[in-house]
């Protein structure tokens, strides 16, 4: 969760998530993909930083940090096209590429209890957001 | 457990705590132009954001990042708190499920093998 989404959404009723254009749909899982790039940058960049080697820390932080830059603006954008709830209820997608970037950029293991957390965690998420539809 | 999945744990409360302060600043008529930006509620937001971006490669020197993505959605459960405590926003029955959800699926990720 990033400080920047806090133009709540409030926008007209015909704005509601049944109507968001395919296009405006596009731009919300770019925005969302790439908040989901900016956690690998994160993680190359504590890789890193374990074995102390501080320049790609270095090089890995500033990728971070202008992808999260990106993502800002383009989440401001999103908020623009459509209601907050709508945007946040397909924050989940996050979830999801996080735990597929580990599991593939990085060579983690997929365990049963990582499973079954992703899962129980994403039917969580769905709930909390169906809350506001 | 990993000391990066308490830190994990942990930021994501910080950050919804600075998200707070954001949305309190955006509402307050005496911010307005670039004081909107600039005024020290957000700025401190702002210190708060990245201070836990950086506690986040700290912690994922050590954290698997399928790990972390889990518990991320902690956020949600600390957004419920703190709006019901400071923005005086509704416990409902669906919220409640679903953080009992979240809350579930991290012990998973983390207890089980």
């Amino acid at each position: 969760m990033t400080p920047e989404n806090n133009t709540a959404g409030n926008l007209p009723v015909q704005a509601r998530g049944s109507r968001v254009p395919t296009k405006d749909f596009l731009l919300l899982h770019v925005t969302l993909f790439l908040y989901a790039v900016a956690s690998v940058f994160a993680k190359a960049a504590g890789r890193n930083l374990a074995i102390r080697d501080l320049s790609p820390t270095l090089i890995f932080l500033v990728l971070e940090t202008l992808t999260l830059g990106g993502y800002a603006v383009l989440w401001q954008q999103t908020l623009k096209r459509m209601p907050l709830t709508f945007a946040y209820s397909n924050k989940a997608v996050c979830t999801l590429w996080t735990c597929l970037f580990g599991l593939i950029f990085f060579g983690e293991s997929l365990t049963l209890g990582k499973a079954l957390g992703i899962v129980v965690v994403l039917a969580g998420v769905w709930l909390v957001v169906s809350e506001h539809e | 457990m990993n000391s990066g999945a308490i830190i994990y744990l942990f930021t994501p409360l910080v950050s919804a705590a600075s998200q707070l302060m954001l949305k309190k600043a955006a509402d307050n008529p005496k911010y307005s132009g670039v004081r909107l930006y600039f005024n020290p509620l957000v700025i401190f937001a702002y210190v708060l954001f990245f201070g836990c971006m950086a506690l986040n490669v700290v912690a994922l020197q050590t954290l698997d990042l399928s790990v972390a993505g889990v518990l991320e959605a902690s956020g949600f459960l600390y957004v419920m708190v703190l709006g019901a405590l400071f923005l005086k926003e509704k416990f409902t029955a669906k919220k409640l499920a679903g953080n009992a959800l979240i809350i579930a699926g991290i012990a998973m990720t983390l207890f089980i093998k």
